[in-house]
């Protein structure tokens, strides 16, 4: 038994539970950001009574929270890269010029998710004669994470994973994006430990495939309740057409 | 989270400006961190604010997480709480976030912390769970529910119908015997 903790120790550990009075509370912070040594004691606190949130019970989140938090951080890195001289836009210009809010009002913020997939999507539709198609879907600059092929004559798209792209509790769901102007439609949920084969009839147009990109959203379980994505976009990918 | 990825790895990617482990992290995290900011601040809407606002700084500091200091998910938590008491520290003032008359929400349980699920956490933490229990029935009482629901002094005078000295020296004597108990 060490007996009691002196004042200034206490008024650390108290900021860490967060009884104190806000006059008091702001008076830590202070002393925190001034006084290395009282930074050490709050930090010896936190790291004391912390682990009390594996305890708390899980609550998820909105499915749409993790697109602010996509879209805080994305303008944030612009507004970084651009010297933090221009003002953050969460709506970028591009965005509005695909008219695309035509079929998502509701989901604005879910919608700015999905805008990388259109950037360079949109212009891949040229009358090529190939049957093959790949398409590559990562997240950002990440390493591979599907790799989808599509045949044009059998009409069957195959998705597999090649990297850990587990979801627990949640549901992976596949969608095609056929350009800016129509919604994404869902070809179903993805398997995260094994290759999936489904037919593309109604994508197929000509012998060519009439799609730009496709996406992975993650989803409740059972997958979107509404027919468009509504969790953020994990992965994504532009169509390329193989030459045969 | 997938097998092969541990938070502190994802972490330390996220340190290295790995948007894609951001996500990862996100996605095994935020149940866990919404669960602990809207027990404290009492709503949705405000709870995801903090969220964000969580999320944001994780990003920031993603860098300064060591092992040795604790789980990648208790310094995630702390982040999370820290921000939700400043913020239902800041909406006191001029807003109840609980019931319109002022008083604190009360959990159903009579017993504080009683709907707390230790089973499945982790070493630290299954410590932390034994002090708590070390203690007396009113410094116990006081810690839990500050560190669970945030409640003040005040809202724990209220709460637990005692004095405010009361309340403040459980606190302290609370505080002091749970250092001695996790120091063993």
């Amino acid at each position: 038994m060490n007996g009691d903790l002196d004042d200034r120790e206490m008024l650390a550990a108290e900021y860490v539970l967060g009884t104190l009075a806000p006059a008091d509370r702001a008076r830590a912070e202070a002393e925190r950001d001034r006084d290395p040594a009282f930074a050490r004691l709050i930090d010896d606190w936190s790291a004391k009574l912390s682990p009390v949130a594996e305890a708390v019970g899980d609550v998820a989140p909105p499915p749409n929270a993790w697109t602010s938090i996509e879209t805080a951080l994305a303008g944030r890195l612009r507004s970084d890269a651009a010297g933090d001289t221009q003002p953050i836009s969460v709506r970028p210009p591009l965005l509005q010029r695909l008219s695309f809010w035509r079929w998502s009002t509701a989901g604005a913020l879910a919608v700015a998710a999905c805008l990388a997939l259109y950037i360079g999507g949109v212009q891949r539709l040229e009358p090529e004669p190939e049957t093959r198609y790949v398409a590559v879907l990562n997240a950002g600059e990440a390493r591979p994470a599907w790799v989808l092929t599509v045949d044009t004559r059998g009409r069957t798209l195959t998705i597999r994973p090649v990297a850990d792209v587990a979801a627990p509790d949640k549901a992976l769901e596949l969608w095609m994006i056929r350009d800016a102007d129509t919604p994404p439609r869902s070809l179903g949920l993805l398997d995260p430990t094994q290759p999936l084969a489904l037919p593309i009839q109604a994508a197929v147009d000509d012998g060519r495939l009439q799609v730009a990109a496709f996406a992975v959203s993650l989803e409740p379980a059972g997958g979107s309740p509404t027919g468009l994505p509504t969790g953020p976009v994990l992965y994504q990918g532009d169509v390329y057409p193989i030459e045969e | 989270m997938g097998n092969a990825e541990t938070l502190d790895g994802l972490l330390g990617a996220v340190a290295a400006g790995d948007q894609s482990a951001f996500q990862r992290l996100y996605a095994a995290t935020s149940a866990k961190l919404f669960g602990v900011i809207v027990r404290i601040v009492g709503r949705r809407d405000v709870a995801e604010e903090v969220l964000q606002d969580t999320y944001l700084a994780i990003w920031d500091h993603a860098g300064d997480f060591r092992t040795e200091r604790g789980s990648p998910i208790a310094w995630m938590a702390a982040i999370g709480r820290n921000r939700a008491l400043n913020r239902r520290r800041g909406e006191r003032e001029t807003v109840s976030l609980d019931d319109p008359d002022g008083a604190p929400m009360l959990a159903d349980d009579a017993v504080a912390g009683a709907d707390l699920d230790w089973a499945g956490a982790g070493a630290d933490a299954r410590r932390l769970h034994g002090c708590l229990e070390s203690l007396e029935e009113g410094p116990r009482s006081c810690i839990v529910m500050a560190l669970v629901e945030g409640y003040t002094h005040q809202e724990l005078v209220k709460r637990l119908d005692c004095p405010l000295g009361t309340v403040k020296s459980w606190i302290r004597r609370g505080l002091s015997r749970l250092k001695d108990c996790l120091a063993v």
